[in-house]
């Protein structure tokens, strides 16, 4: 079922490239920049072809295996659908299909590591170290196709999966819920007794850690970003290495007061909450300020879209079993009007602060 | 906002049958500025173009209903008359119908210079092309996998897009194709899926991959030289 899940998400994607296209037609005359889908319509449509043509391969291999009685695994023929899909992207420039190879090899990592983890009986948490790294890589790469390579669409496709990656783990890790997953990746062996995952781990880790220090040195990357990339490198690497971890203490019915009470936190599950809502805010502020510095609209709508649903998320987690249910939904009406004031405020002073000089410029210009 | 007076003097010239270049001097000589007149003259050409784009749209609107209604009005008669009709009327039902559908179409798109309703009839002959794999399908019980179906409607999509240099062809094929890949992991993971021994839906599918990739390759080859910096 996972499978045929992970197989079927596929068209949704198809659905998500045509809504873009019919969007960048009605948008055609603008700008031409990274964060464009395509370049012309014959652009999106070629692109549009070629993807189908990776999927359909993907499809054709998973029935011609069907067809000879199954040898291959469905994730050795999702890794070799997505190499082609890669040296595609490369040969013939088209990004639909890097997007998708990207991601399908990054679920072929997930899965591997998923299975070594099951199979060893080692921590789970491990994954959640892989999925930050490759993040971490991800952003990294990013940057270095912007300024080394000049392919600014394929850095942005980079750029906005490193980001989402990792701003994605920390959304889960600074929740309730996402702590009790945590504590429960704990509960088995140390990552060191299986091989594959150990050896996998490191590799990820040398090369993010090889492409952080190479990209800072050439300059590509800020060094306020080769701080934060080192801090959550750490941090994450460190969750791979946690013993069992003992995080949330359950709630439930009280019977000596009668009550129902929320479950609370552990001396170790509250530093563990304290540091990743601190890690989340500074990260999402972090993302906004970026994008102001490197003058990156999108990268400004994007920390500003995730601080939006960081600050109701928050709400939610924070006072949903605290309040009356009718004070915390006019505070969460309140709550949304002021936040949406001040992000609507602040967005506008960012961005006319960005294009200020341009507007100058032209201005000069003008008789 | 271009001056109304510069406006109606360009006007008049240009309907006297006046030369831009000439109507530039004469209006440089009575001490207008080219910003002036460069604007008054592309305000113009948007007027222009706007509405040729609704006269566009709108010839696009009516045609896609009358595609619509048309197609409807052949399935609901193949429908209605299928119990009682025999094979071989039917199968002359939907073979004649689309080749006298596409030739209309190309006809109105080529000889006749007629684009919009060219494009509109060939759309409305591929519609019928699919309609008949499902019918003939049907018909002669044929022992395959649904999706194949939409492989076979998106390939002959394909092959008339290019063939007639058409987009909204290329359009419609990117569903088809989408269907496909939707449907047939269906099958594949199926436990008990039906058509186990018979191999037509990995050729399909391998046929598949090399007609959307030939068709990408061949538009992508078509495409104007981006420059670098765009990728």
């Amino acid at each position: 079922m996972a499978l045929y899940i992970l197989s079927s998400f596929w068209p949704l994607v198809i659905i998500f490239v045509i809504m873009a296209v019919v969007r960048r037609k009605r948008r055609r005359g603008g700008r031409k920049g990274g964060t464009e889908l395509a370049v012309s319509r014959e652009d999106a449509v070629s692109e549009t072809f070629l993807l189908l043509s990776i999927f359909f391969l993907g499809v054709t291999l998973l029935s011609l295996n069907r067809d000879i009685g199954s040898p291959i695994s469905f994730q050795t023929i999702l890794l070799l659908t997505s190499i082609v899909g890669l040296a595609l992207a490369y040969k013939l420039k088209i990004v639909y299909t890097l997007a998708i190879s990207t991601m399908g090899t990054f679920i072929w990592f997930v899965l591997k590591m998923v299975e070594w983890t099951k199979e060893q009986e080692v921590n789970t948490s491990g994954i959640i170290t892989g999925i930050a790294l490759v993040g971490l890589f991800l952003y990294l790469l990013g940057r270095f196709h912007e300024k080394v390579l000049k392919k600014i669409r394929f850095s942005s496709v980079y750029l906005v999966f490193g980001i989402i990656m990792v701003t994605f783990l920390l959304f889960i890790l600074s929740s309730r819920l996402g702590l009790g997953m945590l504590e429960d990746t704990t509960g088995a062996g140390s990552i060191f007794k299986s091989w594959q995952v150990t050896t996998s781990l490191l590799i990820v880790l040398l090369i993010e850690l090889g492409a952080a220090f190479f990209t800072a040195v050439r300059k590509i990357i800020s060094a306020k970003e080769l701080v934060a990339v080192i801090i959550f490198t750490v941090l994450f690497a460190t969750i791979a290495l946690l013993p069992e971890q003992d995080l949330l203490i359950s709630g439930g019915f009280d019977f000596d007061t009668g009550a129902y009470e929320s479950g609370s936190y552990t001396s170790s599950g509250v530093f563990w909450a304290v540091l990743f809502n601190i890690l989340i805010f500074f990260h999402v502020l972090g993302l906004v300020f970026l994008g102001y510095v490197k003058r990156e609209k999108w990268l400004i709508n994007l920390g500003a879209a995730f601080l939006f649903m960081l600050i109701i998320v928050k709400y939610f987690d924070w006072f949903f079993t605290f309040l009356d249910k009718s004070i915390f939904f006019i505070g969460a009406g309140i709550l949304l009007f002021i936040v949406g004031w001040l992000m609507e405020k602040g967005r506008r002073n960012i961005l006319q602060n960005i294009s200020t000089p341009k507007q100058q410029t032209e201005q000069i210009l003008q008789p | 906002m271009a001056n109304k007076e510069l406006q109606g003097y360009v006007k008049e010239s240009l309907s006297q049958g006046k030369g831009k270049d000439e109507i530039y001097k004469e209006l440089l000589a009575h001490g207008w500025g080219v910003d002036d007149i460069h604007a008054v003259f592309e305000e113009d050409e948007l007027h222009v173009e706007d509405e040729v784009d609704t006269h566009k749209k709108t010839v696009r609107i009516i045609l896609s209903t009358a595609v619509t209604l048309i197609g409807a009005g052949i399935f609901s008669f193949i429908a209605a008359n299928w119990q009682i009709m025999s094979r071989p009327a039917k199968v002359s039902v939907i073979l004649i119908s689309m080749i006298v559908v596409y030739a209309a179409g190309w006809y109105a798109k080529y000889k006749a210079r007629f684009p919009r309703t060219g494009e509109a009839l060939i759309l409305l002959g591929s519609i019928i092309y699919g309609s008949g794999i499902f019918l003939v399908g049907q018909m002669f019980n044929i022992r395959a996998g649904w999706p194949d179906g939409f492989i076979l409607w998106m390939l002959g999509v394909i092959a008339m897009a290019y063939a007639s240099d058409s987009f909204l062809l290329y359009y419609i094929a990117v569903p088809l194709g989408a269907i496909a890949i939707f449907g047939h992991p269906f099958i594949i993971f199926a436990q008990f899926g039906y058509g186990r021994f018979v191999l037509t839906s990995s050729i399909m599918l391998i046929i598949a991959t090399a007609a959307t990739f030939a068709a990408g390759y061949a538009i992508r080859k078509k495409m104007p030289q981006e420059p670098e910096s765009n990728y």
